[in-house]
């Protein structure tokens, strides 16, 4: 194990080196944003608009006492969107999403020898390859989170108002209760960090597959398994850090 | 002028070349003939700087291509370096023309015509034409080889490593690819050097032909002298194939 970490670690030294020609570099980049991130935009939406709602009738159900006000639903509802839910659990499938596609793309390159071909022109395949990954995710995963707790607030509106009894004055006020700025700024750094996490880890797990289609089927079930614990780990680290 | 001196690769604890020497001819097809598994793709990726010897070394033109050594040297010496892998390698997610323009986009300062002008000449010199937006996985095993070395000589290089090139092709684009390996290497004086199980390449083409086995080199001569070898292993290699059999007994 302290030995795939050392190799992680080396994997990344040569990485973060020097593009080979930078125009190509943010082509790739703007590509990968398109493969990685823009191609998530509907399963997150989809997924945030749903458990946005749930969120809202759990909270609904939870807190049907006469001595809470309604509009405590939707400050509930926010505080763990915003907390817990984009960020955290939005990472966690898009580390099966984009950490599955990178894993196999990259492994997919390995065995069909399109690593080697690139290494023997004398480019720096990491580099090459997944350097504008990492740079992709750290870009536009935000903006994935940043979608995903708007299309969340929208379903838990949605739900709020429609089944839960509440008015649409009673849920902004909630919303707007108590605002505090950090939450969101939590939200952002959870996301780069576990952005960084999930593209340098399937990087890593695809970059070195040996063998053949089964290898790289396992090394896809690696990525997202590994980025997954990565993620969940690093939470409670940067929330006890960032928060406690 | 490529030589190898005293190479050793290891795996682990197994090793699979036995301090292997030789040198290869400029401007001329070297190959290097062996059953599977005797070291031949292996002996290939060192020359390519794919994989690293343990011990001995392999200089180009008097440089020593050794990573740990001199990274610089051994990055400019691959520059030089054109490479048909087995299977093609061709980028899956680039079209034809994507694959070919591929190398000169990274290294060369080219304009966008005069690259498109450079890639189109050499899919023409491969007997391609119009595939141009097609992707690899749209072409048949001899063009994906014919885009491969397409690709491999685009930068013009000195040195053009063919892995089993003919592997997978029937007899007749097999031919074709043999015969477009020897114009190319003519035609632009390339030291080649062709990993090969086929004895018709072999004898069609094979200027220097060294013969590894169980990790070493065994025997070496040319295309007129294989046949008249003693040597048993080398004999007994020869008689696997129909072709080289009949004219060993005829």
């Amino acid at each position: 194990m302290f030995k795939r970490f050392g190799q992680y670690l080396m994997l990344l030294g040569t990485v973060f080196t020097k593009p080979t020609k930078r125009r190509l570099f943010w082509r790739q980049v703007s590509d990968e944003i398109y493969n990685l991130c823009i191609s998530s935009v509907l399963i997150v939406s989809i997924i945030s608009l749903f458990v946005g709602a749930a969120v809202t009738i759990q909270m609904r159900l939870n807190i049907d006492s006469p001595w809470m006000p309604l509009y405590a639903i939707g400050y509930a509802t926010r505080k763990a969107i915003i907390l817990e839910f984009s960020p955290t659990i939005i990472s966690l499938i898009l580390a099966g999403k984009m950490g599955s596609q990178i894993a196999s793309q990259l492994g997919t390159m390995r065995i069909t020898e399109q690593i080697d071909a690139i290494e023997v022109m004398g480019i720096n395949s990491a580099n090459y390859l997944i350097l504008p990954k990492i740079i992709a995710s750290l870009l536009f995963n935000p903006v994935l989170i940043m979608l995903s707790i708007v299309v969340a607030l929208i379903g838990s509106w949605t739900i709020g108002v429609s089944v839960g009894g509440m008015t649409t004055y009673e849920f902004l006020y909630g919303m707007q209760f108590e605002p505090e700025n950090f939450d969101l700024a939590y939200a952002l750094i959870k996301t780069v960090f576990f952005a960084f996490l999930i593209a340098s880890i399937s990087s890593f797990h695809g970059y070195y597959v040996q063998g053949g289609a089964l290898e790289v089927g396992k090394a896809s079930t690696k990525a997202v398994v590994h980025s997954s614990i990565a993620i969940i780990l690093s939470n409670l680290l940067l929330t006890q850090l960032l928060i406690s | 002028m490529l030589s190898i001196k005293s190479i050793d690769k290891f795996f682990g604890d197994r090793q699979v070349l036995f301090g292997i020497t030789m040198d290869l001819m400029p401007g001329k097809a070297n190959l290097i003939i062996g059953r599977s598994g005797s070291g031949k793709t292996v002996l290939m990726k060192c020359l390519a700087g794919l994989l690293m010897p343990e011990n001995g070394e392999i200089l180009f033109d008097g440089r020593q291509f050794d990573e740990r050594h001199d990274p610089k040297t051994v990055n400019e010496i691959r520059r030089d370096i054109g490479m048909v892998f087995q299977g093609g390698a061709l980028f899956d997610s680039q079209t034809v023309l994507e694959n070919v323009i591929f190398p000169l986009d990274m290294f060369s300062r080219m304009t966008r015509a005069e690259k498109h002008d450079r890639a189109h000449d050499c899919l023409k010199r491969v007997g391609l034409e119009n595939v141009d937006r097609l992707y690899p996985s749209e072409l048949s095993g001899g063009m994906r080889k014919r885009v491969a070395i397409a690709r491999a000589i685009v930068n013009t290089p000195k040195y053009l490593f063919c892995d089993e090139p003919n592997s997978g092709l029937d007899p007749q684009t097999s031919a074709r690819i043999d015969a477009l390996i020897a114009e190319i290497t003519e035609e632009y004086q390339t030291t080649t050097v062709i990993n090969t199980h086929d004895m018709n390449s072999v004898l069609q083409y094979g200027d220097l032909v060294h013969f590894i086995f169980e990790g070493k080199r065994w025997w070496t001569g040319n295309r007129h002298t294989i046949l008249e070898a003693d040597d048993p292993e080398l004999r007994r290699f020869l008689e696997a194939s129909e072709l080289t059999k009949r004219l060993l007994h005829a």
